[in-house]
């Protein structure tokens, strides 16, 4: 059984991300027409509204914005408290997510370089893997 | 952003409107309905948005001292329909839309000057305690309008007050702003509403009670958060030479302004990158030109606060002080009635009411009016307010002058 968690908000190029983590791959759409890369998944590119794009590939490397901890819980799945954070890709899109359940907001600073990790999931759309950042090393 | 043009446009409105009615519900009434003095639970289906919207609207009528023949025009904000809400009050408009208040006040602007009407009542109801209105979590509403509020669910991530948190995190690493200077927020509005007897929350409490008081979403405390409560807010925009010789002193809009930051907004670039400060600016370079007027004229201002950030954010992005100075331009009391600049003088949402931008404007109508001399609130001599709205970079603006 994987680890439930809240649903996703899905929509075809949403579904199209979600496809891609299942080989644990961190692909956001580049526009095919300017390379902008855009991120959540949309149907046109928001700079030039081209419909054509590729999945590109992360590197999985990135570093801290921002974070919180959340002391209210809101989620059953999420027990209070829980940290959550802004990673800058080094790509340039900002990725907001959790850490794997072994860190706590203790071990993070500004700027700090963050690593791509994968945990596992499920929602009412099925078994996923859910992309998230740890620090690197 | 404005240029000469534009400008020149923006400023054959100014003065051409004017509010000439306020009202609202009663909040504390309200927020302890049918629960023996203590607060209605949520989801008790005691009151609805309708009838809120009904008694604030008989109230600014009064207030005006017009009849509901003369309205022509209708804004509906909250949760209600535009249909539902002109058949409960028995009002075909000629012109009707729906939106909050800083946005039903412009486009009423608009079309009084474009002549589709004369006299406009603005409502609001929203029963959000009794409906059980959700702000964070698996039920939590806005996902359709704000996505940031819906899309990081599965990492935990939710609730406005998170997003805003993560931003004064971030404003904390770049500027070492501390969370006891932003305690001096809500420490003021709480000041305020206990001159208030319609707020909801008036005992006053000290930087030492902020501190002690727990994390919702740490960096954010308890009293950074807004109330959630019932309630109605209606007012009345009139032509300004239609204004004249009212009931009530009409207070002018003598300035508007409005710019978003909408892209990558659901990535929080420009929350965390920008900390919205572009659409302040945006804003900005509309409303005080096109009133002839700089921050340094401004008498009393109120600014949307369901968290307290927003008035340290809205402080620097409009030029009261300088950005990242916020957290120590809003110490010892000048953000205070008495001080250089009285903030959300109501209590605003944090302390009064939950009226998401609609208990704020008559707040300043009465501050202009100069309705409470007399008592600790009024704020002396009160020649122009100013309202800044700044919703997850929606930023708005209104100057409020005297009409005598």
């Amino acid at each position: 059984m994987a680890t439930a968690r809240p649903p996703r908000v899905m929509d075809p190029y949403a579904a199209e991300f979600w496809e891609y983590t299942q080989q644990r791959e961190l692909r956001m759409q580049q526009c095919a027409e300017c390379s902008k890369l855009r991120w959540p998944a949309a149907a046109v590119c928001d700079q030039c509204l081209s419909t054509e794009y590729a999945w590109a590939q992360m590197s999985g490397r990135g570093r801290v914005l921002s974070w919180i901890v959340f002391h209210r819980q809101y989620f059953p799945e999420y027990p209070a408290p829980h940290p959550a954070l802004a990673v800058e890709l080094d790509e340039g899109p900002i990725f907001v997510c959790c850490m794997p359940p072994e860190f706590d907001a203790s071990v993070l600073k500004d700027g700090l370089p963050m690593e791509l990790a994968w945990l596992d999931a499920e929602d009412r759309f099925g078994e996923y893997q859910l992309p998230v950042f740890k620090p690197a090393g | 952003m404005a240029d000469r043009v534009e400008l020149e446009r923006l400023r054959r409105l100014k003065d051409t409107v004017a509010i000439v009615g306020v009202g609202e519900s009663d909040y504390v009434t309200d927020y302890r309905a049918g629960a023996k003095g203590n607060a209605a639970e949520k989801g008790s289906g005691a009151l609805n948005s309708y009838q809120l919207a009904a008694i604030a609207l008989k109230r600014a009528l009064d207030d005006a001292g017009i009849d509901k023949s003369e309205i022509d025009g209708l804004v509906v904000g909250g949760p209600m329909s535009t249909e539902r809400t002109g058949e409960v009050l028995g009002i075909n408009a000629s012109w009707c839309v729906a939106g909050d208040a800083p946005r039903g006040i412009i486009a009423a602007t608009q079309a009084i000057n474009a002549g589709l009407c004369n006299t406009v009542a603005l409502v609001y109801g929203n029963a959000q305690r009794s409906m059980n209105t959700q702000y964070g979590g698996p039920q939590a509403m806005g996902g359709d309008g704000i996505l940031s509020y819906v899309y990081y669910a599965p990492w935990g991530m939710t609730s406005q007050g998170g997003l805003y948190s993560m931003m004064f995190k971030r404003h904390q690493l770049v500027y070492g702003t501390t969370e006891e200077q932003l305690g001096a927020v809500s420490v003021a509005f709480r000041k305020h509403a206990s001159m208030n007897p319609n707020a909801i929350m008036r005992e006053r409490f000290t930087i030492a009670d902020y501190m002690n008081s727990r994390y919702i979403s740490e960096p954010l405390h308890l009293f950074d958060y807004c109330l959630i409560n019932d309630g109605g807010v209606a007012f009345i925009i009139r032509r300004a030479d239609m204004a004249k010789g009212g009931k009530q002193m009409p207070v002018l809009v003598s300035g508007l302004g409005w710019s978003e930051m909408d892209i990558d907004s659901t990535q929080l670039r420009p929350r965390l990158k920008d900390f919205y400060y572009p659409a302040h600016h945006g804003c900005r370079d509309q409303v005080y030109p096109m009133a002839g007027m700089s921050p340094t004229d401004i008498d009393v201002y109120a600014t949307y606060d369901s968290f307290s950030t927003h008035l340290l954010f809205s402080l620097e992005g409009f030029g009261f002080c300088g950005e990242g100075e916020g957290g120590p331009w809003i110490q010892d009391g000048r953000i205070e009635i008495g001080g250089e600049l009285p903030c959300n003088t109501s209590g605003g949402m944090l302390s009064e009411s939950y009226m998401q931008s609609w208990n704020h404007q008559p707040e300043l109508v009465r501050q202009l009016r100069r309705q409470y001399v007399g008592e600790e609130r009024q704020v002396e001599n009160a020649e122009v307010a100013q309202y800044v709205h700044d919703v997850a970079g929606k930023c708005l603006s209104l100057i409020y002058t005297r009409g005598n």
